[in-house]
């Protein structure tokens, strides 16, 4: 497929995409109620405001020393999803999300925050409500003096939808020396007018943390339903009783 | 290159259909970046002959326990992972790699697949 039958295709499904946006984001008192998790230390808290969210986030986020270190004393940074620091995250990522626009200014507070794990936090939960987050606060955040804020923060600017970025994020391309950054500001700047998919905040908002790792041999597979590259979807089910599926997760990047 | 495994999969995708079974590969991240990943590696999404499916939210791979984040690519990323699902929907074979290089190779995957169906599964 060529990327402009690609983009055909996005365009067709995007004005609908935007109004299951919209539900997706008035539905929040639902998916808020179904966040809960028996697992974690903070399970039973659904806090309501951003400020609760990230309470909880840096109580949970710190119980653990998590950077596992290389001789030399090098940080590697690593944190896997069976960790129970990474699942509050992420519930906090889903919690803060799901509160809509109402969540955008206390983000946008957080960007100025000290902690980078902080602002990376907000960066990425902004980048989910970027329709409604304003330009010159992601702008001096993608100039952050840290990598990770910078390239949330420069998703965040694509997944706002808004080709008349494209000089602005040429011209952070030419400052920026973080090879991963450089290559999600093309991403921005490919994705031109498409901001970010309903479907892609409903499945963030839909995935239960608590039931992250728990894929094993022998046990069911968890079920799953992805559009293709090529537009169609796909569920695990389909193949159910027909043939063996051969599951590959790639990382895509290097 | 993590599509170098997609790649050396392709070529054995006759094999892989003899064997009963469907190549499915997972992306972690949006269709356009996926896109342009595939063309910068030379690939063209028409020319991949199987699903190239997108989990941007990482919601399948977190449940599938391949999601991690990773400071140095400043990203949340999958490890590479293969499972080998049978009929009945019940996983026989998984590995998680290790590191980027960690992965099942073809025949690997076409000799599990094999003991699977000599085991009437």
């Amino acid at each position: 497929m060529t990327v402009a039958r690609l983009c055909a295709v996005t365009t067709r499904t995007h004005k609908r995409r935007l109004a299951n946006r919209i539900l997706a984001l008035t539905v929040t008192g639902l998916f808020a109620a179904l966040l809960g998790s028996a697992s974690l230390a903070h399970a039973d808290e659904v806090p309501d405001t951003v400020a609760g969210w990230f309470d909880l986030f840096a109580d949970d986020w710190s119980e653990q020393d998590w950077m596992t270190r290389r001789p030399g004393g090098r940080a590697t940074y690593m944190r896997p999803l069976e960790e129970e620091g990474w699942k509050s995250r992420w519930r906090a990522l889903q919690g803060i999300v799901a509160l809509g626009e109402a969540a955008v200014e206390p983000l946008l507070a957080e960007l100025a925050s000290d902690d980078v794990d902080r602002r990376t936090l907000a960066a990425q939960a902004l980048g989910y409500l970027a329709p409604a987050v304003p330009v010159e606060p992601l702008l001096s955040a993608a100039e952050d003096e840290e990598a990770v804020v910078r390239l949330y923060a420069v998703d965040a600017l694509g997944m706002r939808g808004d080709p008349t970025l494209g000089d602005e994020l040429k011209a952070l391309l030419e400052v920026e020396t973080n090879r991963d950054v450089k290559q999600h500001i093309g991403y921005a700047l490919a994705r031109g007018e498409h901001g970010v998919d309903a479907e892609t905040v409903q499945q963030l908002l839909a995935t239960d943390a608590s039931q992250s790792g728990t894929a094993a041999v022998g046990q069911p597979a968890p079920e799953f339903t992805l559009g293709s590259l090529t537009g169609e979807t796909v569920s695990l089910s389909d193949f159910r009783g027909q043939q063996y599926v051969v599951l590959v997760f790639i990382y895509g990047d290097t | 290159m993590c599509h170098g495994q997609l790649a050396q999969l392709r070529e054995r995708l006759d094999e892989l259909q003899a064997a009963g079974a469907q190549l499915i590969a997972i992306d972690p991240h949006e269709p356009y970046a996926a896109q342009a990943l595939l063309e910068e590696v030379g690939f063209d999404a028409d020319d991949v002959h199987y699903p190239l499916l997108c989990d941007p939210a990482h919601a399948v791979s977190a449940a599938y326990g391949v999601a991690f984040q990773m400071r140095i690519h400043t990203e949340l990323c999958n490890r590479p992972a293969t499972f080998i699902i049978d009929r009945d929907g019940i996983i026989r074979y998984a590995k998680w790699g290790r590191s980027f290089a960690d992965r099942p190779s073809p025949k690997t995957i076409l000799e599990e697949l094999a003991k699977l169906a000599a085991a009437g599964q």
